[in-house]
């Protein structure tokens, strides 16, 4: 009985509301858009955190060894070097006349690698591996301005392809920038001398470079800008490179197939991670950590799990395919000839009746994820599977990668397993030294016989005997099954149609100022 | 007046001091940063030197004392994580994104909300009050994780109408502020609607249609100004659900605000960081209520009275 | 000539002819400046029946409404949107029976009296307002102007709903029980003050009410109402003095000599029927202490004397015992 016009008036007021709303943008013709799922720390200095942040930083700063497709190096911004005194002695000779990006800085000099360095190695450093290159270098000096001469306390025949190289955080500072800029140096925008600086940034979302004027040294850079965007969620990442915003971004293997028929491209990063399950508790030779009343305190429990789980077929269903099985806990290149385990039920079941277990055992198994390693958790729940089909009762308990990394390193007699993703070293040697050597407190597997593998490979000062030395600790580790062996996977990136080539063939190594440009 | 404001302060500075101890404490159940920070093949002497320079070898109540002390002075730490950057600086660059983005969703939701809820009550039983209602209860079911995904792939994917994500321009907003407003939303709508239909069956809408007013004044004036008093008693409730929501939200929509900022620094144990964004966190909150207070002396005179 | 011209007028709750009903062909004239008591137990239709007159019925009871309410020789129940605003307030005028929720709680006593002040055009609206509050009797008015509601006590409160009532020089002003919510002093004050505003302002008054107390004071013509029907209609005075229908009696008797107890329900042995569970015929017969068989078809409403009518087969037969 009322007036209704009102209510048509509303209705109207509300269709008014959907109607057109502007209408966006398409990504600038001339940037690259480099979506991924987190800047890290977002700090600017090569020290000031993980090396996760290599992947903006890396457009910026340079280092001093580059690495070719197959990992061999070449010059960077060190043009020669040589190693002597048994690997304790590198000498390097500097690239003439690399500019950096502030003027007042001029051109790389012996003085700015010494500082670069001894930073990153200082007792505050939050880069990676800062604790690890502290133990080995010694000293710099710098006889000239072109020279930097690195002094090491043992034998490194791999300093220039692992700590010195393009895959680990030694960017070359500028160092009078450096040290003007005092506490705020880790805020301010980087000084390097890479093909890009620092244009405009927004916190937690936006990091722009822009290319540089003139001719690099070393790249050709064919955008004319780089926007990095921190972008969490997955799905989102995913959605960007489908409508266009994103030109590059890392995805999971569950999201290749939708991808690739939406016509975006896949470029794999090969056998960069490794899922791994790590059993808690066999740090043999320390009797603080190591709990011998585990089940898998027995190798042939070990074995048995390592026979018990069908990593093909895991490979196959979670990660499509984009992996192998892997025969060690991280990629190194020197175990490519040990052998993994095969797939071998029954010879499991033999080896736990061996053991004392033929009726099995209850474990608990903790997972969570990670970027790359979303799978993590599916990964846990099919080897649970597996595991139980001989008897073995895995509980999954989910937890969060800060929680279980500070219950892993903070000693004791550990009494789990965990999902883990093991990265590769640039030097395979420290990666062996972080998982297996009793004096790294992420240790998860060690054993006299081991730690005496190793010093035996500390001291070794033949290069080829270095490597066959690896090769056999390689080989030891698999089999007293250090831990579950997994997959090598790849790491998946989604690539646009404005991208021409671009390829990643080292884990750290990103080459976004190599992506080239479709006409 | 100023009793009530000084009261009222009172309680802000118990609240804030509460909460500062709680996530003083919670902050530190699972963890410390230090596992984070270490370097990969790190030794025992390293774990000591960084717990050394994180000051985290003091006893607990110490550094919770040394923590209070310093930050009435303004001083909230700095990030563990990223790159010793004041903590408090950090939180305040990342503060308006969030705050404009619940705002803004706010805005939307209010604006909507009342509008379907009107709409819903003066159409009560038919077709229109039916669709606002299964509305409704969808916006009320939907959980905002999914709800996100969807909008980015339906309207920014297939349709490219809008950007999926980031922060910049006012096309940014409106998914993100529609994910976040949605429950919101469904629960204003419910809430107008009901106290619309309360209004519209009171005696004083009858007199306001004696005087022979206008519907749309009966109905705007009287029966929503009235409509609108438990809106206003829900508001610091809703501003909680959006904060509490900006985590996913932003998380999905690639925002850059606090709520990111928050479950990041949880993430990296980054203590300073933690302690900072709650307690900002919550002085917006008790800021937001205080608010609500003000709206609602404004607009119920029966509460002027009382206070 | 008559001022309103109710013919019969049925409200059903709802569209469907079998739906219950609750006022049920009646038929009544309000003249000019009179004042008509329409009186009857709750539930009998009579504040349903003020509320048609300004299609003020909920949606479902005004879907239900036939037969027709002139005015002017217009039907109301026929008018639409502007017509009907142009008539409530400034033509038919009402006053709610609650006091304290007829009021708006969020405006101030002056907002909501302007309102209906600007709507007859007045431009002085907060001299008018002052005057319009003086008029009903309300101490320091421009003051009470910025009160809002619940500053205010219930018979203060039912001034400020007349004066909105009549702001607008309305010339039939409605009653639905405005007194029913007042203690009694605050009572006899009010009905003082309506009757002496109806004089100055020479309007008609349909005053609802269940009690035949207040009908003895204020009205000069009554209708009877029982279980939707009108069952007599006269003078007060031969009302009072001649009661011709047996529900009309019990009323009657049922009022205490002095308004005491206004509040109270005149007490009649049964109860009356709810909507749609009426008996047939006479709904009054199974409480009628004169009933018969005859009262199972309705009576017609009968002429008894010039102005007086009632609708009962023993209408002209003296009251049993």
């Amino acid at each position: 009985m009322q007036d209704h016009g009102f209510i048509r008036g509303s209705l109207a007021a509300l269709a008014a509301c959907a109607v057109a709303l502007p209408v966006m943008a398409q990504s600038e013709d001339d940037t690259l858009v480099v979506a991924l799922p987190t800047f890290s720390e977002q700090t600017m200095t090569p020290w000031g955190g993980s090396g996760q942040r290599k992947t903006y930083l890396d457009t910026v700063y340079e280092y001093l060894v580059y690495l070719d497709a197959e990992g061999n190096t070449e010059p960077g911004l060190a043009e020669s070097w040589t190693v002597e005194n048994d690997g304790t002695r590198w000498t390097f000779t500097l690239r003439e006349g690399v500019p950096f990006s502030d003027e007042s800085c001029g051109t790389v000099t012996a003085e700015d690698v010494k500082y670069s360095i001894e930073r990153l190695i200082a007792e505050d450093s939050r880069a990676g591996p800062a604790s690890t290159m502290r133990r080995i270098i010694d000293t710099v000096e710098t006889p000239d301005e072109r020279t930097v001469v690195v002094n090491l306390s043992a034998p490194d025949f791999l300093l220039d392809a692992g700590y010195f190289g393009e895959a680990q955080q030694l960017g070359i500072v500028c160092k009078s920038y450096s040290e003007s800029q005092g506490e705020a140096v880790d805020s301010a925008p980087p000084v390097g001398t890479g093909a890009y600086v620092l244009e405009s940034l927004v916190d937690g979302s936006e990091i722009n470079m822009v290319r540089r004027d003139g001719d690099h040294w070393r790249v050709d850079p064919q955008w004319e800008r780089i926007s990095f965007r921190a972008v969490p969620e997955e799905a989102t990442r995913v959605a960007m490179l489908r409508a266009g915003e994103a030109d590059i971004a890392p995805v999971n293997f569950d999201s290749i197939a939708g991808l690739e028929e939406a016509g975006i491209r896949i470029v794999s990063a090969e056998k960069t991670w490794s899922p791994v399950i790590r059993l808690g508790g066999v740090v043999q030779s320390d009797p603080e950590r190591f709990n011998a009343e585990l089940p898998w305190a027995d190798k042939r429990v070990r074995q048995a799990m390592n026979y018990a789980i069908d990593k093909q077929t895991i490979i196959d269903e979670l990660f499509a395919g984009q992996g192998t099985v892997a025969s060690g806990d991280t990629p190194v290149a020197a175990w490519d000839s040990v052998p993994p385990y095969p797939y071998d039920p029954d010879k499991a079941r033999d080896l736990l009746a061996e053991a004392g277990y033929a009726d099995g055992f209850d474990m608990v198994l903790k997972t969570f994820t990670t970027t790359p390693g979303a799978e993590l958790p599916l990964m846990a729940e099919a080897a649970a599977l597996y595991l139980a089909e001989v008897g073995i009762n895995a509980t999954i308990e989910p937890t969060d990668w800060p929680s279980v990394r500070s219950e892993w390193t903070g000693g004791g007699k550990l009494d789990f397993a965990m999902t883990h993703r093991g990265f590769p070293f640039p030097n395979p040697e420290n990666g062996v030294e972080a998982g297996f050597s009793e004096r790294s407190l992420f240790a998860s597997f060690t054993s006299d016989e081991l730690e005496a593998k190793l010093a035996s490979l500390a001291a070794e000062t033949d290069r080829a005997e270095r490597r066959e030395k690896l090769t056999d600790i390689g080989q030891y580790i698999r089999d007293e099954a250090g831990a579950i062996f997994m997959v090598l996977a790849n790491e998946p990136y989604g690539v646009g149609a404005d991208v021409s080539d671009w390829s990643i063939d080292t884990s750290y190594v990103y080459n976004f100022d190599r992506a080239g440009k479709a006409q | 007046m100023t009793r009530l404001i000084m009261g009222r302060l009172a309680e802000a500075l118990a609240a804030l001091l509460l909460m500062s101890l709680a996530i003083f404490l919670l902050s530190r159940v699972t963890g410390d940063p230090v596992a984070l920070l270490l370097g990969d093949g790190a030794t025992a002497e390293d774990r000591d030197l960084l717990i050394a320079q994180l000051r985290l070898d003091r006893p607990l109540w110490e550094q919770y004392i040394s923590f209070l002390g310093n930050a009435l002075t303004g001083d909230f730490g700095q990030s563990v994580a990223a790159g010793r950057r004041d903590a408090l600086e950090l939180v305040l660059d990342r503060l308006p994104a969030s705050l404009s983005l619940a705002g803004v969703a706010l805005g939307f939701t209010l604006v909507t909300g009342i509008a379907m809820g009107v709409l819903a009550a003066i159409t009560r039983g038919s077709a229109v009050d039916l669709l606002v209602r299964i509305v409704a209860l969808l916006g009320q079911s939907v959980p905002a994780f999914w709800l996100g995904i969807v909008l980015i792939y339906i309207v920014a994917v297939q349709w490219g109408w809008l950007p999926t994500s980031g922060y910049g321009t006012t096309a940014h907003y409106i998914l993100p502020a529609l994910t976040m407003g949605t429950f919101t939303l469904a629960a204003v709508t419910r809430l107008v609607r009901a106290s619309m239909l309360d209004a519209l069956g009171s005696e004083y809408i009858k007199l306001a249609r004696i005087k022979g007013l206008p519907e749309a004044t009966v109905i705007l004036k009287h029966a929503l100004s009235n409509s609108l008093i438990p809106v206003v008693t829900f508001m610091g409730a809703f501003f909680a659900t959006m904060i509490t929501g900006a985590v996913v939200v932003e998380t999905v929509f690639a925002w850059p605000g606090i709520g990111r900022l928050a479950y990041e620094s949880i993430v990296s144990r980054d203590f300073p960081v933690i302690q900072t964004v709650v307690l900002v966190i919550t002085a917006s909150f008790i800021l937001a209520n205080f608010c609500v207070d003000m709206l609602y002396l404004a607009i119920d005179p029966r509460m002027r009275d009382r206070g | 000539m008559t001022l309103l011209s109710i013919r019969n007028l049925t409200v059903r709750l709802g569209r469907d002819a079998l739906a219950p009903t609750i006022l049920e062909e009646v038929s009544l004239d309000v003249m000019p400046g009179e004042t008509l008591g329409l009186v009857g137990e709750s539930g009998s239709g009579k504040s349903t029946l003020g509320m048609s007159v300004l299609r003020l019925t909920p949606p479902r009871l005004a879907e239900g409404t036939s037969g027709e309410i002139l005015w002017d020789g217009r039907d109301i129940l026929t008018m639409r949107g502007r017509d009907l605003r142009a008539l409530r307030g400034a033509e038919i005028s009402m006053i709610l029976q609650d006091p304290m929720a007829s009021l708006n709680p969020v405006f101030s006593i002056g907002s909501q009296l302007t309102e209906a002040l600007r709507r007859a055009g007045r431009s002085d609206l907060m001299q008018a307002a002052e005057a319009a509050l003086a008029e009903v009797r309300i101490p320091s008015p421009a003051e009470r102007l910025r009160s809002y509601p619940h500053q205010m006590s219930g018979g203060m409160r039912q001034r400020v709903v007349s004066a909105i009532g009549l702001a607008q020089e309305p010339r039939l002003i409605i009653c639905d029980e405005p007194t029913t919510a007042l203690d009694a002093t605050i009572q006899y004050q009010f009905l003082e003050l309506l009757r002496a505003l109806q004089g100055a302002h020479g309007m008609a008054m349909l005053f609802v009410t269940h009690d035949f107390g207040v009908v003895a004071r204020i009205c000069d013509r009554v209708a009877v109402m029982y279980a939707g029907r009108i069952v007599e209609t006269g003078p007060v005075r031969e009302i009072f003095s001649n009661p011709r229908h047996p529900y009309t009696r019990a009323l009657l008797a049922a009022v205490p000599s002095t308004s005491t107890a206004p509040d109270r329900l005149p007490v009649i042995e049964g109860a009356p029927p709810s909507i749609g569970n009426r008996p047939g015929g006479c709904a009054f017969h199974p409480r009628c202490p004169m009933a018969g068989p005859d009262c199972q078809r309705q009576p017609p409403m009968e002429r008894l004397a010039p102005r007086h009518e009632a609708a009962c087969w023993r209408a002209r037969e003296e009251a049993a015992a």
